[in-house]
């Protein structure tokens, strides 16, 4: 079934909707949550969670690209679970890794306070990523937005994972340019 | 600012960037493909090729087997023709052999230009002329 037929359903109220999200694009959301979970029962209710979300935004929202929009809410609902049930056991995964190179881009100040509001660093990451080369682009999005591991990324993109690595360093260095010119700095 | 916070700012990144790495193809494979496919259809050509310029050269030994004997081995020829020819025939058969011109020759090797230039017209469809 296409998209927009699915979106239909939604609209509709029609609950065949859920079946035909979870039949197109369970596998890849639970890739998604599989990378930031590790944890076959968590996963499922991350999939649950993710299909009752969707349920409950569309409508009025009408996604563009449902894809991107069911990957978004998968990895946030994700992301949500791991810290709340997760981050004290730190068992290991792509996302501890993902986590720890990020932790790399925060430039350290703790003399400096600073409020952060998180549309704006949302709306930095991603002008800072337009700006980027586009294979940059990708490798990056690759890394920090899908959490795949870096022979995956070097496997999609036809990479080497040696130049995945290096690329990631270097664009790592750009981003902690980019955060500590905007004022953003480590709490 | 932690890394959590940064973590979770990448939602914010276009939708257009994200669906692009999932429907990325390296040129490699592009290239790759290309090259395969080029290979796949030359091998089709010489094959074809080769059946057809079989089956002239079956027809030639069939239609002309005097002229080609005579050609290779003229003395052998005109033994043969001495013993089962009388001289009558035998003047009109080399009369024929002389005027005579090999038509199979002349298609076969318009039959190679033409090859010649469809793989050459393939290589340019996929712009591999470029490549390599």
């Amino acid at each position: 079934m296409r998209d927009e037929e699915i979106i239909e359903l939604y609209f509709k109220r029609d609950e065949r909707a859920i079946e035909e999200t979870d039949n197109k694009y369970g596998d890849y959301c639970a890739s998604i949550a599989d990378k930031i979970l590790k944890n076959e029962l968590d996963v499922e209710e991350c999939l649950d969670d993710t299909y009752l979300r969707v349920w409950n935004v569309i409508p009025p929202t009408r996604p563009e690209i449902f894809r991107i929009f069911i990957g978004k809410i998968t990895r946030n609902l994700a992301f949500d679970r791991y810290e709340k049930f997760h981050a004290k056991k730190r068992g290991g995964g792509n996302i501890e890794e993902v986590l720890d190179e990020l932790q790399e881009c925060i430039p350290a100040n703790h003399n400096v306070e600073q409020s952060i509001l998180a549309n704006e660093l949302s709306s930095i990451i991603n002008d800072f990523v337009k700006n980027l080369p586009e294979k940059e682009a990708l490798i990056f999005v690759g890394r920090y937005f899908y959490t795949e591991d870096i022979s995956a990324i070097g496997k999609r993109l036809g990479m080497t994972n040696n130049n995945v690595s290096v690329t990631l360093n270097r664009i790592r260095a750009k981003l902690q340019k980019r955060l500590l010119k905007e004022g953003y700095l480590a709490s | 600012m932690n890394k959590e916070e940064l973590y979770k700012s990448m939602d914010g990144i276009d939708d257009e960037i994200l669906q692009k790495y999932y429907e990325y193809k390296p040129a490699s494979k592009i290239i790759n493909f290309r090259k395969a496919a080029v290979i796949a259809a030359s091998i089709c050509l010489i094959v074809v090729a080769g059946s057809v310029i079989r089956m002239a050269g079956n027809m030639t030994v069939e239609d002309g087997a005097t002229e080609a004997i005579e050609e290779a081995m003229p003395e052998t020829a005109a033994e043969t023709y001495t013993l089962e020819s009388s001289p009558d025939e035998k003047g009109d058969d080399m009369d024929e052999f002389v005027e005579s011109e090999p038509p199979e020759e002349s298609f076969t090797t318009k039959f190679m230009e033409l090859i010649e230039s469809l793989i050459d017209k393939i290589k340019t469809l996929l712009g591999l002329e470029n490549d390599n």
